[in-house]
């Protein structure tokens, strides 16, 4: 946006405007002619304001980074000295990345150490749910706890149907009375499972 | 061969590139010179030191427990440190090469640069080995099953010229005779 305002009249200069076409043109000549223009005054406030508003920013940000690069300089290399642990800043070389590593941005071992504890907690968590949804499969299934499917009732018909599939499971289909089961078998030998 | 440093310019090559950078000395060069040497010098605050970051050693992949999440984060950075910093190795051995021929030019480099050559191809042969072909994103337990495999196979064929020093060499053979071949007066070749 540096030389925007010299292209208007060096196009006027370069095509001249003919008779044929209804071009508009500033009272600029010493022609016995009036000549009429668009007014500029749109385009200079435009430039006003852009270069306003750009320099803003602009120059405190030069002088920043001139005195930063100037005056205080950049960082030399040095071992690390004994029994000595560097601050989290002095680890980068250019003063307005110290600057910022310093009041800005989060450090980069603190980063680190918050990524190992959400993983922490996550795994925790996970493990707590995992946890819970045991307890309710299991209390589900036996009905036999104070919980989440609790009945204080003696459901005899439950019972009736618990003894009925330990029986099932043995290998019996119906059993009339007495409702005891006979004696558990010898042959085949179940697996050891230890 | 020279290590890299800042250009400088060989005075008397031709007349067009010294009167360039005769006009970027006068232009720049000098004017910066001059403003670093009596301004920013007298200027400048005390210099402070700077320290590269340590990292302490840590379990890797095979010494981690099963479902230990917090090792497994762990050892996946620790195997990110491990590849930038191979990965800057490689790059710096490109470049010396890149410079040693540049030096000596593309014929002499055949004999000159071998040692460069062959540091790198062989840098660039263990980083491919360890890091490469296992597509991206992937994990430090790729990786890990990646040299299991790989110590499998190489068990399994045991006759088989992974890096393929041998073929090098003879291609090495064919261009210096072929270039030998051609009959060229010494003062050129």
């Amino acid at each position: 946006m540096v030389l925007f305002s010299k292209f208007r009249p060096l196009l006027q200069t370069v095509l001249k405007p003919t008779q044929q076409l209804q071009t508009i043109v500033k009272r600029w000549s010493s022609e016995r002619r009036m000549r009429m223009m668009i007014s500029e005054f749109h385009e200079r406030k435009f430039f006003d304001l852009f270069h306003y508003y750009f320099l803003i920013g602009l120059v405190p940000t030069f002088c920043i980074v001139f005195y930063a690069n100037v005056f205080v300089g950049q960082a030399k290399l040095a071992e690390v000295p004994e029994d000595y642990e560097p601050r989290h800043w002095e680890y980068y070389k250019h003063p307005l990345r110290r600057f910022m590593a310093r009041y800005v941005i989060q450090p980069f071992d603190e980063r680190y150490e918050i990524s190992l504890h959400a993983i922490y907690t996550q795994v925790m968590r996970d493990q707590l749910k995992a946890l819970e949804r045991k307890v309710r499969r299991l209390e589900q299934a036996r009905g036999d706890h104070k919980g989440w499917y609790y009945r204080p009732i003696p459901d005899h018909l439950a019972e009736l149907e618990q003894k009925k599939a330990a029986e099932r499971s043995d290998g019996f289909s119906a059993m009339v009375a007495p409702r005891e089961l006979p004696p558990p078998r010898t042959w085949p030998v179940p697996p050891k499972t230890d | 061969m020279p290590e890299p440093s800042s250009q400088e310019h060989i005075y008397g090559l031709n007349k067009w590139s010294d009167l360039g950078y005769s006009t970027i000395d006068m232009l720049y060069l000098r004017p910066v010179r001059w403003f670093h040497r009596n301004i920013v010098e007298r200027l400048r605050g005390p210099s402070y030191p700077y320290f590269h970051r340590k990292f302490g050693p840590v379990k890797t992949i095979d010494e981690c427990e099963i479902q230990d999440q917090i090792c497994f984060y762990e050892a996946e950075m620790a195997y990110l440190r491990e590849k930038r910093v191979d990965t800057m190795i490689v790059e710096i051995l490109h470049d010396r090469l890149t410079r040693c021929v540049a030096y000596e030019g593309r014929i002499d480099a055949l004999d000159k640069c071998a040692k460069e050559k062959d540091a790198l191809f062989e840098s660039h042969a263990n980083w491919y080995q360890k890091y490469g072909e296992m597509g991206v994103p992937h994990s430090c337990i790729d990786a890990y099953m990646k040299q299991k495999h790989l110590m499998i196979w190489m068990r399994r064929h045991p006759e088989v010229d992974l890096k393929g020093w041998a073929t090098e060499r003879d291609y090495e053979r064919r261009t210096k005779d072929y270039i030998k071949s051609i009959p060229m007066p010494m003062e050129i070749r």
